[in-house]
């Protein structure tokens, strides 16, 4: 498919000459390695003696800087939607890829691959520092291990998706992004309130951030409220009806 | 070669109803020029066509196809709609850069077209701190990065200086003897006069006429006489008495109706009121287009 | 002032503004109704306290060293030393109605860590002013009242307080007690309380009293098997005419930590995230279509404007909060009490209780701020997205972190960050317990949200002035 290779193509340029797009990059990776580094560091050594015998699951304190540094991916992903709708500058992209499906699918894979990246960097980064300063083996050596490690990646990067689809939604950045990060973190406070176990357990479930993050976990897996994988397919599902959308009103509004 | 075509084209906003089927074609090898008063459906009739709005009936058609039916359309169709439609705090280069990718043209393209507009000099500066008219420039270089055949411009002389406005007369004109099709709007009358060889003129979203620009003054003129004199008040009176229409047009001539000029000439001599100048009244475009809409309920499609 | 005037016209003549603003109210009382019908408590049916003289929860268990007294009477005594156990570990004289626990009392005790105090009937608490160094506390039954002593020397002796008691016998004496001392753990993965008993022991000499008898000693207790409640029983030593005494438990008021005040303000965040974007885009409306110029061009004064703008911007998030907090704490109740939060445990609240009152004002003056504040942001950074998520980063960003860091970072999170203004929604008294803000005094949070709306807009100001428009 030519044109969308040329459609991407645009869309990557457009992306990397933003200058906003530097910062939001710089941000989101140096905020996530900064604040799991500052978990890494407070987490009281008696409670870990060994990576294996740790009573805390060790990536929900590597990685925690990934519940911080989403907002700078969802930020990134409204951004570049939203943006062109602030600047009018839509009409230029429609009249150069008059296919709109084309057009969304270019952003969708623009800022899939940008957030890839990024989220990498985050994430291994992230790890990096809880080895370095734990003294313990810089990859991780279980399965599970990888499975939180990658999933956290696809995590970020289904939050900038996410935003990526509210963006074309509400055809507004600023309002984009108020609305996504009261989708994810209202509901971890909701968590803190409600006792009745019914309710905490279908917030853990089927809310984005709460859902999502559950492919963090390694021990006790039986007790967990969502399996790993299922709970990061929920911030999927999340994501996916954010695009579809926006696909089905990008295709069919008129661009006013 | 390719054209712009407009068949029965309608479309409403909620109940204002924009454009009310119309037709028209912008035939390659001549400028048309498009105009109508402010809300008239110039900008919305240009937005149908290419496809950022739909129509709720008829068709707009570049070069026979749906504008959402090309392929790299950019090379079927140069527009300019908005000139403030960029990002702010991208370069100008770089705007113009992810516009040749989007269509697959070579990169050269840019530094082309930024030459051929005059912007070469401020490539790398951000395109926020654009003047009016350097954004104009800036809409008209991406309009040329294709090459196109066919071009749609929306009050291209909005903010230029006397010397762009030449400038991009002479571009046009160009263009159009390179065998184009041209499409400029304006609610500017005069502007136009030099430069479209046809017009399409439109109000309330409603074609008024559809004709060449010498036809239209030329029955906009009708058997008007233009006479130069300094004595416009004694002519006048001269004149009228004779059962003429007389009207002054600016400080020194009177247009006259009713009378051949042959006959204006031998009643003022009579009268000893001197005159320089005699001849033939030619309308300005404004005036052709007063006319048409002043009576555009009752007119037909001049043509 | 005519300022004032074209700042609320600007802010009302947008349509847009004005249907968030009321967004922002039915989403406070909404999310408010979400997080009430999710509450549930079953405290009642297994309670940690019993219920006091006026239907309150209170916590009645110490080892008591009695005997019985009819009529008038005194006790006096010195406590030699008391053991660290619990900041608020008692060791001193009590005046008990019966040993049934939860039955009235009054009592002088010194305490580790806050001097001697004078306490009665699980509602008053008087401290000693003269500063740490009595040891000798005293109690005096004459006619219907109880009063309390105490003195350096046991010879003067200074009142404390005093109550009025039943008449009939009562049960007098020494008493240990030490409360169960609360843990948090905080961790990335969620946070904990647990409750441990802790054993107090104290050593009492010159121990003068002139009710007859012999000292008995009696575990007072509660209901028990809650967390925390005492688990070894009290025991008495007597030699010579030195008395040494464990005890556990704790006496005192002990309401639930939860309040159903700030559950029922649970949706003043979500009103909050639509006041702060009305907010930035109150400002940055001006910059982006050059609007500024014309606004300036009208009122060159540059800080007066953005005065009138804070101010403006300030009154509605004000109106707004106080309104959707008053309306949620209105329906929410009702459906927190379906849910369990009932007497005795939590006691009935009306909106015109002063904690009630107080917790739905400082929640409107919360939200003034965070809008002043994001005011001040958007024109520093002149850039609608970019203040918007700053700002919201600032309230929502803390919570996340406070709740899994260990204490004493949290308290310092929350002292440097907006989401201290979260502590203001509560109408009890601060406590330990997992939400780290629900341990912030309210004029701390006050305080910390006051500073970020000054500061924010002094920053404002001086770069308004200094730069091009």
């Amino acid at each position: 498919m030519r044109s969308l290779a040329n459609a991407v193509h645009a869309e990557w340029t457009k992306l990397r000459t933003t200058p906003s797009t530097v910062w939001l990059a710089a941000g989101s990776v140096g905020v996530t390695i900064a604040v799991s580094l500052l978990m890494t560091v407070a987490l009281d050594p008696a409670l870990c003696p060994t990576e294996a015998t740790c009573q805390a699951d060790p990536p929900t304190v590597a990685l925690f800087g990934v519940r911080i540094g989403q907002a700078l991916f969802l930020v990134l992903g409204v951004l570049a939607m939203g943006n062109e709708y602030g600047t009018r500058m839509i009409q230029t992209t429609l009249t150069a890829v008059p296919r709109r499906l084309t057009v969304v699918a270019a952003k969708l894979a623009a800022v899939v691959a940008v957030t890839l990246i990024l989220a990498a960097l985050a994430v291994a980064g992230s790890w990096a520092t809880w080895s370095a300063v734990n003294g313990w083996a810089v990859l991780p050596h279980s399965a599970s291990m990888w499975r939180a490690v990658a999933g956290s990646m696809l995590y970020l990067v289904l939050i900038a998706v996410l935003g990526l689809g509210v963006g074309a939604i509400v055809r507004e950045t600023a309002v984009g992004i108020t609305i996504v990060t009261t989708m994810l973190y209202f509901a971890p406070l909701l968590l803190m309130f409600v006792k009745n176990p019914l309710w905490q357990l279908r917030i853990q479930r089927y809310t984005p951030m709460n859902a999502g993050l559950a492919v963090q976990a390694t021990k006790d897996l039986a007790a967990q409220p969502i399996a790993p994988w299922l709970g990061l397919g929920v911030l999927a599902a999340y994501a996916a009806v954010a695009i579809l959308l926006a696909a089905a009103l990008v295709k069919w509004r008129d661009v006013n | 070669m390719p054209s712009i075509e407009v068949r029965g084209l309608r479309k409403c906003y909620g109940r204002t109803v924009a454009v009310d089927g119309l037709t028209f074609t912008a035939k390659p090898g001549e400028v048309t020029g498009f105009v109508g008063p402010n809300g008239a459906g110039k900008s919305t009739t240009m937005r149908l066509v290419l496809g950022l709005d739909s129509a709720d009936a008829g068709q707009a058609l570049v070069d026979g196809h749906a504008y959402r039916r090309l392929r790299h359309p950019l090379t079927h169709v140069g527009a300019l709609l908005d000139a403030s439609a960029i990002h702010p705090a991208r370069r100008a280069r770089d705007h113009l850069l992810w516009l040749v990718h989007s269509n697959g043209l070579p990169r050269r393209r840019v530094d082309e077209v930024l030459e051929l507009v005059g912007l070469a000099p401020a490539a790398g500066r951000r395109a926020g701190g654009f003047s009016l008219g350097m954004k104009q420039r800036l809409g008209i270089a991406a309009a040329l990065l294709g090459d196109p055949p066919v071009l749609m411009l929306d009050e291209p002389v909005n903010g230029l200086d006397p010397e762009g406005i030449v400038w991009v007369r002479r571009l046009l004109r160009s263009f159009a003897a390179e065998g184009r099709a041209v499409l400029v709007s304006s609610h500017l009358m005069s502007e136009l006069e030099d430069t479209a060889g046809h017009v399409v003129v439109i109000g309330r979203g409603r074609l008024l006429a559809d004709t060449s620009v010498a036809d239209l003054l030329a029955a906009a003129s009708g058997d008007r006489v233009d006479v130069l004199t300094s004595q416009r008040t004694e002519a006048m009176t001269v004149l009228a008495n004779a059962g003429a229409t007389v009207s002054a047009s600016d400080e020194e001539s009177l247009t006259v109706q009713g009378l051949p000029g042959e006959r204006v000439a031998a009643l003022l001599t009579d009268a000893n009121i001197p005159f320089s100048e005699l001849r033939r009244h030619r309308a300005s475009l404004e005036e052709a287009y007063m006319e048409l809409t002043r009576s555009s309920i009752e007119f037909g499609a001049v043509s | 002032m005519n300022l004032l005037r074209a700042e609320w016209t600007k802010l009302r003549s947008v349509n847009r503004w004005m249907l968030t603003l009321l967004a922002a109210g039915v989403l406070t009382v909404g999310f408010g109704l979400v997080a009430a019908s999710g509450g549930r408590t079953e405290i009642n049916q297994h309670p940690n306290f019993i219920v006091g003289p006026k239907g309150q929860p209170v916590l009645d268990d110490f080892m008591f060293v009695h005997r019985p007294l009819s009529g008038d009477g005194t006790i006096a005594v010195r406590v030699v030393d008391q053991a660290d156990s619990h900041e608020w570990a008692g060791a001193g004289v009590i005046v008990k109605q019966s040993l049934t626990s939860g039955s009235r009392y009054a009592l002088v005790m010194t305490t580790p860590r806050h001097g001697v105090r004078f306490r009665s009937d699980f509602d008053t608490d008087i401290p000693a002013t003269a500063g740490l160094s009595s040891r000798w506390l005293k109690l005096s039954r004459s006619g219907g009242t109880v009063t309390g002593f105490e003195s350096a020397d046991g010879a003067s002796w200074r009142e404390l307080g005093r109550v009025a008691f039943t008449e009939g016998t009562v049960e007098i004496g020494l008493f240990v007690s030490s409360p169960p001392h609360r843990v948090v753990e905080r961790r990335p993965g969620g946070a904990t309380t647990t409750d441990n008993p802790t054993v107090g022991t104290a050593v009492f000499d010159n121990v003068t009293t002139s009710a007859p008898g012999r000292w008995s000693g009696s575990d007072v207790r509660g209901p028990g098997g809650y967390e925390g409640a005492p688990t070894t029983p009290g025991t008495l030593e007597e030699r010579d005419d030195v008395l040494t005494v464990h005890g556990s438990g704790g006496i005192g008021p002990n309401p639930p930590d939860d309040d159903p005040v700030s559950a029922g303000l649970y949706g003043v965040l979500m009103g909050l995230m639509a006041i702060i974007a009305v907010s930035v885009l109150f400002v940055t409306s001006e910059y982006k279509r050059g609007m500024i110029l014309t606004t300036l061009a009208a009122h060159p004064g540059r800080v007066r404007m953005l005065a009138a703008k804070a101010a403006v911007a300030g009154t509605a998030a004000f109106v707004v909060a106080l309104a959707g907090s008053a309306i949620a704490f209105l329906v929410t109740q009702p459906l927190l009490r379906d849910n369990g939060f009932r007497p005795p445990a939590y006691q009935p609240l009306s909106i015109t209780d002063p904690s009630v009152l107080r917790a739905l004002g400082g929640t409107a003056v919360f939200v003034a701020c965070v809008a002043v504040f994001a005011l001040a942001v958007g024109v520093i950074m002149r850039h609608s997205a970019a203040a918007i998520t700053t700002t919201v980063a600032l309230v929502i960003l803390p919570t996340i972190l406070s709740i899994a860091l260990p204490p004493a970072v949290s308290k310092w999170i929350l002292q440097l960050t907006l989401t201290a203004g979260f502590a203001l929604q509560r109408a009890k008294p601060p406590t330990n317990t997992v939400e780290p803000w629900a341990n912030l005094e309210p004029w701390s949070a006050l305080t910390v949200c006051v500073a970020y709306a000054a500061t924010g807009f002094t920053i404002a100001a001086v770069l308004l002035r200094r730069r091009d428009a």
